[in-house]
């Protein structure tokens, strides 16, 4: 734009010929004309990110931004929205998309999926600021607005699903925590119906006949309680050992997973912390939010186990040789990482263990 | 996706609006009339038919268009050879065709703003027509759109081209291809609502007005070096003023009405009801033709000269390109200045004519000051006494000349201005009564001075104003009959006048050639035809006068009475063109006489009163554009910017001096100042109150516009879903007012076994409510199914 400004100038003094002078003049405007609405197109522009509640590694969820134009009469125009983030030693553009038109005075909704290498991995991802740019009108100079906002995601590990059945696991579970058979959400009588109890309990048929609300009631369900061994200690560990760590908190969620649709209590032990067993859906996403922390380190930082789940019954998960059961947990079986593979988004048995 | 027959995607229609800014520009550059039709046809043509090959010939490498525009063009080259001006146009020509056919990027387009603006200015160098102007503006506007869809569009593929997988690899050109990302948000998203018509015509007027405050104030600079040879080499124009005139050439021109100029007296007020424009002086005839001896031609200074330093009348002359090579001026031109001439101007004080070394390509716009002379005022040059207080003025202005730093011109100028009152400090309130008398005492007295006027007369050039052909004419005869009619004429002055009368009266006009191809056409036209036009006229009283003894010479020049009262200004046409006589007087200088008669003078019009009505406007809007544009010079910069400022420092006091005890007081002593003030003060108020009552309207008829937004709704569901619909609704099913897009969904997957319905509607969800952009995994299944559904 420069040398064209440069170049029509020079034509312009050399013919002197006032067309030329116009045209000129009217590269000279077009230049202020962009320096004069470019900064107007982004002034007072607020973003707000809405995160999602929960977000799995690799899923590419929608972030949603919240775009608002503050001004009274000027829309906002041609604008690429920047989502800035950071994790660890990574940082990086989390994802952009873009608004064409932002009417005055209004507020619209944009999103991208979180299509960023720093969403594939679990952990806290860290939102620095969001950035504005825009070309508009002419695309002579790119403007941006940077707005700080600082948010923290906690990106879940994500589960695969087990086809395979763990028979051997319930063997030897059998004498242990088994369910209790026969027993399980059997009917134990009938009451009245108490305000705000689910609809889905009522029991239509008994109700008709006895002229009032009856709801069903059952015997408290009994679930075995199972604890999930990860090993987060290591004497040396090696880069390969982090690389098989994290294979081994993605089955650490999966098994949690499997064991918890199969009806178990399942908690989950690392050397930072306990989650203890229960089940329900509010479960998995509390053993994916700790599995989502933990940290592999050396065994000098080693911590010691939760007093309060000594002598559970625990499945450890081997990942390295050096990895074994505290003292006090009573082992009843043991996973090796390096048997499983993830074949098609599916955990399976390479080779038995 | 199906995208429908006739329905443009968005790339489709950047594409469409870079191809019309080429046209547009290409169209600009043909409106100059300069550039050959060879060059203008494919430059027209080349736009449009490389956006249909874009359109249906898509499977076509880009690099065989390359070859093609090579081979097409190779046929061209020795059609650019002819001038530099032909080979620029070819340049920018074949350079726009390669970039429109090979359109892949968003970022090609950059290419065909750049080579369209170089086309208009090729244009602004070769015209200075006002449909420029017209030009301009469409183009401008058009240069926003593209902008702003450029824009959109490269914020599209910025965005989306991160996401894209890297598989398209070519050897040359893009990795990616951007048509088709752009395609699929189309789809997934519906089209951008940046460009709208409102945004491109408010940021257009803004440009627009910022242009022309720049344009005004940008300083003028001038080297003329480059450019000069750019416009087309000098050629042999047929025009009336050449220096070698035949008799006869006039019978053909004066029929053709085109324009030959446009002139507009400085001081309008009392315009004269007809005007003589002198071009050329010729002084050597052999008979048959006349030619302008060059005795002496001088270079001249850039900008002006000057012939004689008495000036009365200032008039701004405009004169079409191509028209003539010689200047114009008001009998007796004195000084002419311009800011627009590119060449070196030659002059010849004896003959008074001055001239550019060839015809110029554009159009001249020169001010000259004249003496003028009116036949019916004119006196026996011996009775012309000196007035002693003129004597005094004479020698004032002498002495001016002679001690000041003011260059003559300005000095004509100024005297100009006292003369007929506008010098400030001369009211300007004289009623216009009065005007015509003091213009007439003006003129009374100059003459006086200009008997006493150093003359720049060469003797060998008045030699030439006595010589008569004698091998072609019979001198004795001719002699004889200039006696006959000159007989009882006592001074050469009453000579003349008897000639002139004596040829007016007895003498029929007529433009047919007296006995076309005789040897003596003159000789023919005195004895035996006794009809012709005025240049045998014109001829005849020379020649009669030379017989005598007295130096004359024929003028030719052009005399109009056709004033447009729009513009205030005469326009003068080709046919007005005409011949008379100019005869020397000792110690005065030269007079003019016009031995035609009078009613040949008063043309009827040729064209429709309403037509010569509508012209007479567009005459005015020419002139203006001149005025205004063209001529805008660094005289013009200085008056804007003084008149800026003494508007500002009159606004400035009258507000420190309006103080409510005196403000009556301050009215009755300076009513016009005051009032001035109010009324921008009321216009501006005024100006500000419609403002505030538009805005207040848009925001009441926004309760009616949202009674329209159902309808306009439908068009931004995202396109994908659109075209489901359609396709459902060309089956049958049309979504019903109580269901939901989910719920029809079912319906129709139930009722028509068509399943992907639901997942199309369920990726309508995500986008519309949920904010989400579609992967392309998603894109390319939607468009599958489209495709079955539309079959």
């Amino acid at each position: 734009m420069l040398a064209l400004m440069a170049v029509v100038g020079y034509g312009a003094i050399n013919s002197g010929t006032n067309l030329v002078y116009y045209l000129f003049s009217l590269l000279v405007a077009a230049y202020l004309t962009h320096g004069i609405v470019s900064p107007r197109n982004l002034d007072r522009l607020h973003v707000r990110r809405r995160l999602p509640r929960k977000y799995v590694a690799g899923s590419e969820l929608p972030i949603t931004l919240e775009l608002t134009n503050g001004r009274r009469w000027l829309p906002a125009q041609s604008l690429i929205i920047e989502d800035y983030a950071r994790r660890a030693q990574e940082s990086g553009e989390a994802g952009s998309t873009i608004c064409s038109r932002l009417a005055a005075r209004s507020t619209a909704t944009v999103a991208y999926r979180s299509a960023s290498p720093l969403f594939q991995q679990r952990g806290i991802v860290e939102f620095r600021e969001i950035v504005i740019r825009s070309l508009f009108p002419f695309g002579f100079i790119e403007r941006s607005l940077h707005i700080p906002a600082p948010a923290e995601l906690l990106v879940l590990p994500p589960i695969y699903p087990i086809r395979e059945p763990l028979s051997e696991f319930f063997e030897e579970l059998d004498g242990i925590s088994r369910p209790k058979k026969g027993l399980s959400g059997d009917l134990y009588g009938l009451r009245e119906y108490v305000a705000g109890e689910p609809a889905k309990r009522i029991h239509w048929r008994t109700s008709a006949r006895a002229r009032r609300i009856m709801v069903t009631e059952f015997e408290r369900e009994e679930h075995p309680s199972l604890l999930l061994y990860l090993p987060t200690r290591l004497p040396k560990p090696s880069a390969d050992d982090y690389q098989i760590f994290e294979v081994a908190v993605v089955l650490t969620a999966s098994l949690a997973a499997y064991f918890l649709q199969h009806h178990f209590e399942v908690g989950l032990l690392t050397h930072d912390g306990v989650v203890a067993p229960a089940s329900g859906d509010a479960q998995i996403e509390r053993i994916q939010r700790a599995l989502a922390l933990v940290q592999l380190r050396t065994e000098s930082q080693h911590a010691g186990l939760a007093s309060e789940v000594a002598g559970a019954d625990a499945i450890m998960l081997r990942y390295n040789s050096a990895t074994r059961g505290p003292n006090g947990l009573h082992l009843i079986k043991e996973i090796n990482v390096w048997d499983w593979r993830l074949i098609g988004n599916e955990w399976r048995r390479v080779a038995a263990s | 996706m199906a995208t429908g027959g006739c329905v443009m995607t968005l790339w489709d229609r950047y594409q469409f609006a870079v191809t019309l800014l080429a046209m547009w520009a290409s169209l600009a550059l043909a409106a100059t009339g300069e550039v050959p039709v060879n060059i203008m046809i494919p430059s027209l043509a080349v736009p449009p038919l490389a956006f249909l090959a874009r359109q249906y010939l898509r499977k076509v490498p880009w690099w065989i268009w390359d070859l093609l525009v090579f081979a097409l063009f190779l046929q061209l080259i020795p059609v650019a050879r002819q001038n530099l001006l032909n080979a620029t146009i070819y340049f920018l020509l074949a350079l726009q065709a390669v970039k429109l056919l090979s359109f892949r990027r968003v970022s090609d387009a950059y290419s065909s703003y750049v080579v369209s603006f170089f086309q208009m200015f090729a244009a602004a160098l070769l015209t200075t027509s006002p449909t420029y102007g017209l030009a301009v503006v469409g183009y401008l506007v058009l240069l926003v759109r593209c902008f702003l869809f450029h824009n959109e569009l490269a914020s599209i593929v910025k965005v989306h081209a991160k996401h894209e997988p890297k598989q398209r690899f070519r050897v040359w050109g893009p990795t990616r291809d951007e048509r088709e990302i752009v395609t699929l948000y189309e789809q997934a998203n519906g089209s951008p609502a940046g460009q709208r018509p409102g945004t491109t015509l408010a940021l257009a007027l803004l440009l627009l007005s910022l242009s022309i405050i720049f344009f005004l104030t940008v300083p003028r600079l001038s080297t003329r070096r480059v450019f000069q040879t750019l416009g087309p080499p000098p050629s042999q124009i047929s025009s009336a003023f050449d220096e070698n005139i035949e008799l006869g050439k006039f019978g053909t021109i004066q029929l053709d009405t085109s324009v030959a100029m446009y002139v507009k007296p400085l001081d309008t007020a009392g315009h004269p009801t007809s005007i003589r424009l002198r071009g050329v002086a010729l002084d050597t005839f052999d008979g048959s033709r006349w030619e302008r001896t060059s005795w002496a031609a001088y270079r001249e200074a850039f900008g002006q000269f000057c012939l004689r330093p008495y000036p009365l009348r200032a008039n701004l002359i405009i004169q079409p390109a191509n028209t003539s090579r010689f200047l114009f001026g008001e009998t007796f031109p004195f000084a002419l200045q311009s800011f627009d001439f590119q060449q070196a101007l030659l002059s010849d004080p004896s003959a008074g004519v001055a001239w550019l070394p060839y015809p110029p390509s554009k159009e001249l716009h020169y001010t000259v000051i004249s003496r003028v002379e009116e036949l019916d005022d004119r006196q026996d040059p011996a009775l012309y006494q000196r007035p002693s207080a003129k004597r005094q003025t004479e020698a004032e202005l002498q002495e001016d000349l002679a001690t000041s730093n003011t260059s003559p011109i300005e000095m004509a100028m100024q005297r100009l201005r006292r003369e007929f009152g506008l010098e400030s400090g001369v009211s300007r309130t004289a009623p216009s009564s009065d005007t015509p008398h003091r213009r007439g005492r003006a003129f009374a007295g100059d003459i006086a001075i200009m008997r006493n006027a150093p003359d720049y007369i060469f003797p060998p050039y008045l030699a030439a104003c006595l010589r008569i052909p004698e091998d072609v004419i019979n001198v004795s005869k001719l002699r004889k009959l200039a006696e006959e009619i000159t007989r009882g004429a006592s001074s050469r002055y009453a000579q003349a006048l008897a000639i002139e009368r004596y040829l007016r009266q007895n003498y029929q006009y007529s433009l047919e050639l007296p006995n076309p191809g005789a040897e003596n056409a003159i000789e023919h036209f005195l004895y035996t035809s006794r009809s012709g036009h005025c240049e045998y006229f014109a001829t005849a009283m020379a020649m009669l006068l030379r017989s005598l003894r007295i130096p004359c010479r024929v003028v030719n020049g052009y005399y109009s009475s056709e004033w447009n009262n729009v513009a205030g200004m005469f326009t003068v046409r080709q046919r007005d063109a005409h011949s008379w006589v100019e005869v020397y007087f000792d110690g005065y200088g030269w007079m003019t006489f016009d031995p035609t008669p009078p009613s040949a003078l008063q043309r009827p019009s040729p064209m429709n009163p309403l037509f010569m009505a509508v012209t007479r406007y567009y005459d005015a809007l020419k002139l203006r554009w001149y005025r205004s544009v063209i001529d805008f010079s660094v005289q013009d910069q200085r008056y804007v910017v003084h008149g800026v400022l003494a508007a500002f420092f009159a606004i400035g006091d009258a507000l420190g001096s309006l103080r409510f005890e005196n403000l009556s007081n301050s009215l009755s002593d300076d009513l016009p100042s005051a009032g001035e003030i109010l009324l921008v003060v009321a216009s501006v108020a005024l100006v500000a109150g419609m403002l505030a009552l538009s805005f207040r309207r848009l925001r009441l008829r926004s309760s009616v516009r949202k009674r329209r937004s159902n309808r306009r709704s439908y068009h931004m569901l995202p396109r994908f879903y659109r075209e489901l619909l359609e396709a459902l609704r060309k089956r049958g099913f049309v979504i019903e007012p109580h269901e939901t897009p989910l719920e029809f969904a079912k319906r129709v997957a139930r009722d028509a076994q068509l399943p992907p319905v639901e997942f199309i509607t369920l990726c309508y969800y995500g986008v519309r409510y949920g904010g989400v952009e579609l992967s392309r995994e998603e894109l390319e299944q939607i468009e599958q199914f489209s495709k079955e559904f539309s079959r």
